[in-house]
C-alpha cells in the first residue's frame, strides 16, 4: 500500500522532442556512452555492444525502436542497462531529463503509436509515455 | 592450468577484430589470388594451396558487411572438420595467448546464436572469437570442395 501511495521512480528521459518513462527499479546502472562495437549479425535495433564492468552489454537503440529516427552522437548519449529476460540489455538513451516519482493512480492506460507503450502520465504539464522496456525489445505481452 | 591456455590469430574484417583458435588455423597466406571465380554468392572462387585448390569464401558477405575483398590483403586457411576452405582477411594482427575463462558474449542481441561465443579482450579492447562451424554450414563447403572434384 505504500508503494501505491509513493508511486514508484521512473527515469524520464527524450526522444525526438517526446518524453517516456521507464522504471528505474529493474535498472542497473546508466552511464555514459563513449564507444559502441558493432557487431555483425545482429537483431534490428541492437547498435553493437559496450563493455562494463568485464561483461558486454548489448546496446538496443531505443530511439530507433520506437520509430523515432533521433539518433544521437553516441558520445552525448546514455545507458539504461537493465537485467531483461535473463540478460542485461542496455538502452540506448539520447537524453535524460529527469528521474521522478510517480504515483501509480496518475498513471493512465492509453493507445499508443510507440511499441511498449501502454499507458501516459502528465508530469510537470508535459505528457510522457510510460515505456515497459521488456515489451519493447522482446516484442512481449506485458500485464 | 596449462590446460585453460589457448592459443589464437586474431584478424580484422571491415574495422572489427575476430579471433579463430589455432587448432582451427593452417597457414596464414599473404595473396588471395583467384584460380577461378565462384559461382555463388557465398564463394568468391578457389585459390591455390599446396598444390591443389580451396575455396575461398566470401566472409563479409556471410557475416553481412559490404563485400569489398582486396585479393592481395591475405587470407586466412582454415580446417573446420573434414573440410579446408580460406577466407580473405583485412588484416591479420597476430597471435594471442588467452588464458582462462573468456567472456561470453550476449546472444541476446544476435540473428544466429553462437556464431561468436567468446569476447577476448586485447590492449583493452574487444575481439570477438568466430565460430566457423556455425558460420559457414559444412553440407554447404562439401559442395564446393565435390563442385571442384567433378570440375577437375
Amino acid at each position: 500500500m505504500k508503494e501505491a501511495l509513493e508511486g514508484k521512480q521512473y527515469l524520464i528521459f527524450k526522444v525526438s522532442g517526446r518524453l517516456f518513462a521507464v522504471s528505474i527499479g529493474n535498472i542497473e546502472r546508466i552511464i555514459p556512452v563513449d564507444f559502441v562495437y558493432k557487431v555483425p549479425l545482429s537483431k534490428p535495433y541492437f547498435d553493437g555492444l559496450v563493455g562494463m564492468d568485464k561483461r558486454a552489454i548489448p546496446v538496443f537503440n531505443v530511439g530507433d525502436a520506437l520509430g523515432l529516427k533521433a539518433v544521437p552522437e553516441v558520445g552525448d548519449s546514455f545507458l539504461a542497462v537493465e537485467h531483461l529476460q535473463g540478460a542485461d540489455i542496455g538502452l540506448l538513451i539520447p537524453e535524460v531529463v529527469a528521474v521522478a516519482r510517480i504515483a501509480s493512480r496518475e498513471i493512465l492506460d492509453c493507445e499508443s503509436p510507440y511499441p511498449g507503450v501502454g499507458q501516459k502520465v502528465l508530469w510537470n504539464g508535459n505528457e510522457v509515455n510510460i515505456l515497459l522496456a521488456e515489451q519493447l525489445v522482446f516484442g512481449l505481452e506485458c500485464d | 592450468m596449462s590446460e585453460d591456455k589457448d592459443l589464437i590469430l586474431i584478424f580484422s574484417i571491415s574495422g572489427c577484430k575476430y579471433a579463430i583458435g589455432l587448432r582451427d588455423l593452417i597457414e596464414v597466406k599473404e595473396s588471395s589470388a583467384l584460380l577461378s571465380k565462384g559461382d555463388d554468392e557465398g564463394s568468391l572462387g578457389r585459390i591455390a594451396f599446396r598444390g591443389d585448390s580451396i575455396p575461398l569464401l566470401d566472409i563479409k558477405k556471410r557475416l553481412g558487411l559490404p563485400s569489398d575483398v582486396v585479393h592481395d590483403a591475405g587470407s586466412v586457411v582454415v580446417r573446420v572438420g573434414e573440410a579446408v576452405f580460406a577466407f580473405p582477411v583485412d588484416m591479420v594482427e597476430g597471435v594471442m595467448e588467452v588464458y582462462g575463462k573468456q567472456m561470453p558474449f550476449p546472444d541476446v542481441m544476435l540473428e544466429e546464436k553462437g556464431v561468436f561465443p567468446f569476447i577476448y579482450m586485447r590492449e583493452g579492447k574487444f575481439v570477438f572469437s568466430l565460430n566457423l562451424a556455425a558460420l559457414f554450414d559444412s553440407d554447404y563447403i562439401a559442395h564446393l570442395n565435390v563442385h571442384k572434384k567433378e570440375g577437375e
